[in-house]
């Protein structure tokens, strides 16, 4: 039995092109033929793109009635081929078992791509072997937009995906006019870098515990979003808040820079939208470099995932519909768990064992100094805030007791710049903070403080916001997701996206600075890309939380 | 956020004892401490032969607050979600009242639509005493309901758990809103389940434990597109099932 290898989709194709220096065409070559083959079946056909990528999310039958999101209907869409013939579609009892199940703001979010991929990889090695006459150990490139590389500028997309025909001279089904990229102008590329807020890194790569149960002991970091490695351990998810780091950053802001928002028409490009991503077929490579990322943890990081029996069975230990993906024309289905999925040495493939790895598997291509561990920076705020420890004096436990201590009142609509909000302090629950902190002690952990926005809504899922408090810089987030979020009769419930912010840090300044005795905090909120009348993103409310042990 | 395990227990325990309390008192009576019956006839002499002999022996009142008890049994678990999410977005010190409020919003809706509900089961009972055809009857129009896009939007509604505000007047409002907003689409799309055992002549408490699980169970099912789809929402259920094999499963491992 053999063992496929994903490879790096610039240095190992000749700098992310169609044809090798020897002449031969490279796996590039291969992948485009496949997509082309795969397109020119209808939607009907489960084997087609168009229903592969309608399992990942849709707006053909969940159709969007916002004249501004319009132009997202899949029958507006032109890079959709008028061979999908979307006016016949599967029956119903393929509808209802394989489309509209990608996995967002959950644990299950690394699993369920994971099955995703190996479905996808299948039927294009299927159609390259058989159809094409292609290398039979073909596999699915990856993009690294995070590789340092000295010999290729890899953050860019690869150029295989910007030429409009391929070596054979038809038209390239890689290329998508539907892609504007971080600035808008269809230069597309992943900002890296030090000095850009909404930057990409691989931070999340540190992160050692992969969800809340994982946490064997309480010097376990939660994570820079507060959901860990993997995501919040929810039933089937297809799109929610409790978003994992992994997932955030690179994944959600890749997909906002690849999809970005044109400077012409301020629309969303296909990648930035969960239900329009994978007709783009970058999406995969993409995938393939989260993937790469996951197992990089597993194997080079030592990291387990977690043993939740919840996690392993999958969405069905808790009632929910099954993953699964259809392997042939019929629809035969494949269905599998995340224990299926655990391992890419050994994934239970329809009933065989499929083994893949990466050409790759560093743990990081682009952080080199790991942050500090919980247990030291504990130690440093105590020394911060002046309290004498000594080593391992102090005790966490795994209690977390969240309690609101501050609100804003109203709602609140985003400006296309900047948008300033006092959020008012509780003078009683606040006191219980700055006790806490003003008493701190080895053996009275003083309060973290988080600030949470509140039913986000919107339909700019290719843009970013950057929180700073009291002028202080926080975090920036992508908003990948939020249109679906914010529509009614759809999974949600139209109850938009939360993100946490963890500004413990910006807190015990204050206090350093005696400035905790206040009555509200000022909060500021800016936007990457300028928001247009009717496309406003609003804000339920600003909550500020304190978690107690 | 999520509220702590301590709370989300507290809370899960609260609620669900209050229920079960009520159950007891509706189904076993002990020491008929209770000196109405909730079941609607018990017409055990003959046919009532005017709706005067009718209420006297089914006076409204105590039949309405027969239909309240029935209510906290059978809905109060199905506030958990909602009762936990004031919980965790409102300042310690005012969390059990707004919780208190929507409760009570939640409720008074069901109050408001079991004064016509109690009317339509006595006039049955006067026109059809001991028949099962207005059961059957209301059994096809519940089943008919159930496969509905209407009663899919109703359901999807009942996920909508908004923020409230924090602070003063507006929160209190806003919880007491909330609860109105949270039964209206509780009612929408459970009125012909309830009805139902309400007019069973026989096998009424069966049926009542049978609706009760099968209104948690929906409730507790993601929203879905509306459209006519013949769904069975059965999802406590098939929890209790795997979550079963699993603790089977490491029993034998
Ligand atoms: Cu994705």
């Amino acid at each position: 039995m053999s063992k496929y290898l994903r490879k790096n989709a610039w240095d190992a194709n000749n700098g992310g092109q169609f044809i090798e220096k020897s002449n031969e065409f490279t796996a590039l070559f291969w992948y485009a033929k496949a997509v082309q083959v795969m397109q020119s079946r209808p939607i009907e056909n489960p084997t087609s793109w168009w229903f592969y990528a309608a399992i990942h999310g849709e707006f053909l039958i969940n159709e969007i009635k916002d004249p501004n999101y319009k132009y997202l209907n899949w029958k507006n869409i032109s890079y959709i081929s008028p061979k999908a013939d979307l006016t016949a579609l599967p029956s119903s009892n393929l509808v209802d078992s394989f489309w509209d199940q990608c996995q967002h703001g959950t644990w299950f979010f690394p699993p369920w791509h994971r099955g995703y991929l190996v479905a996808l990889e299948n039927i294009l090695r299927d159609i390259i072997i058989n159809e094409l006459s292609g290398p039979s150990d073909w596999s699915l490139p990856y993009w690294n937009y995070l590789n340092q590389s000295t010999a290729y500028a890899e953050f860019k997309i690869p150029p295989a995906f910007t030429e409009s025909t391929l070596p054979d001279g038809t038209a390239n089904p890689l290329y998508v006019p539907e892609r504007y990229g971080p600035t808008g102008n269809s230069d597309i590329y992943v900002q890296v870098g030090p000095n850009i807020q909404t930057s990409a890194n691989d931070e999340c790569q540190w992160n050692e515990t992969y969800s809340a149960s994982a946490a064997n002991n309480a010097s376990n970091n939660s994570g820079l979003f507060g959901q860990f490695y993997g995501g919040g351990e929810t039933g089937f998810s297809h799109g929610g808040s409790e978003t994992g780091d992994l997932e955030m950053n690179p994944h959600n802001f890749v997909h906002g820079m690849v999809g970005g928002e044109s400077n012409s028409n301020n629309q969303n490009g296909l990648m930035g939208v969960p239900a329009t991503a994978a007709l783009d077929p970058i999406f995969y490579l993409h995938h393939a470099n989260i993937d790469r990322m996951w197992a990089a943890w597993n194997q080079t990081g030592k990291n387990n995932n977690t043993a939740n029996p919840n996690w392993l069975h999958g969405p069905t230990a808790q009632g929910d519909r099954r993953f699964e993906m259809p392997i042939d024309p019929s629809g035969t289905a494949w269905p599998f768990t995340p224990e299926d999925v655990n391992s890419t040495e050994h994934v239970n493939y329809n009933g065989q064992t499929y083994t893949y790895t990466y050409d790759d598997l560093s743990l990081t291509s682009y952080e080199t100094i790991p942050p500090t561990k919980l247990h030291e920076k504990m130690l440093e705020r105590f020394s911060k805030l002046g309290v004498r420890t000594v080593e391992k004096g102090f005790k966490m436990t795994k209690k977390r007791n969240p309690e609101l201590v501050g609100a804003s009142s109203g709602s609140l609509t985003l400006n296309s710049k900047a948008t300033k909000t006092q959020v008012k302090l509780q003078s009683s629950s606040w006191k219980s903070v700055s006790d806490s902190i003003m008493k701190a002690s080895v053996s009275k952990i003083p309060d973290e403080v988080y600030l949470q926005l509140e039913g986000v809504k919107g339909g700019s899922d290719s843009n970013f916001i950057s929180v700073y408090v009291n002028e202080k810089f926080v975090k920036s987030i992508s908003l990948f997701g939020l249109l679906s979020a914010s529509m009614t009769n759809a999974a949600h419930g139209n109850s938009g996206l939360n993100f946490k912010f963890n500004i413990t840090e910006i807190i015990d300044d204050l206090h350093l600075k005696n400035d905790l005795n206040m009555d509200s905090l000022n909060v500021e909120i800016k936007t990457k890309n300028p928001l247009v009348e009717g496309k406003e993103i609003t804000v339920d409310r600003i909550g500020i939380y304190r978690v107690g042990q | 956020m999520k509220l702590s395990n301590t709370s989300s227990w507290a809370i899960r325990i609260t609620i669900i004892s209050i229920s079960l309390f009520v159950w007891v008192l509706l189904l076993i009576n002990p020491g008929n401490i209770m000196t109405i019956e909730h079941c609607h006839v018990t017409v055990s002499g003959p046919p009532a032969t005017s709706l005067s002999m009718l209420l006297d022996m089914n006076p409204f009142i105590p039949q309405l607050f027969g239909w309240g008890l029935m209510v906290i049994a059978m809905m109060l678990p199905k506030l958990i979600p909602a009762i936990k999410s004031i919980y965790v977005h409102s300042f310690k010190r005012y969390r059990f009242l707004y919780a208190f409020l929507f409760v009570l919003g939640y409720l008074s809706i069901w109050m408001i639509a079991g004064v016509f509900m109690v009317a339509v089961i006595l006039g049955l009972n006067f026109l059809m005493p001991l028949s099962y055809i207005p059961a059957i009857g209301t059994f096809i129009i519940a089943i008919v309901w159930e496969f509905s896009p209407i009663k899919q939007r109703f359901l999807n509604l009942g996920h909508d758990h908004r923020i409230l505000p924090a602070f003063g007047w507006p929160a209190s409002r806003d919880s007491l809103l909330y609860g109105f907003r949270h039964g209206m689409w509780c009612v929408g799309s459970g009125w012909a389940l309830m009805l139902f055992p309400m007019l069973l002549p026989k096998m009424h408490n069966l049926a009542m434990i049978m609706v009760t699980f099968i209104m948690i169970s929906e409730h507790m099912e993601h929203p879905r597109f509306p459209k006519w789809r013949f769904h069975l929402r059965f999802k406590l259920l098939r929890i209790l099932i795997a979550q079963t094999k699993i603790k089977l499963k490491l029993q034998v491992n």
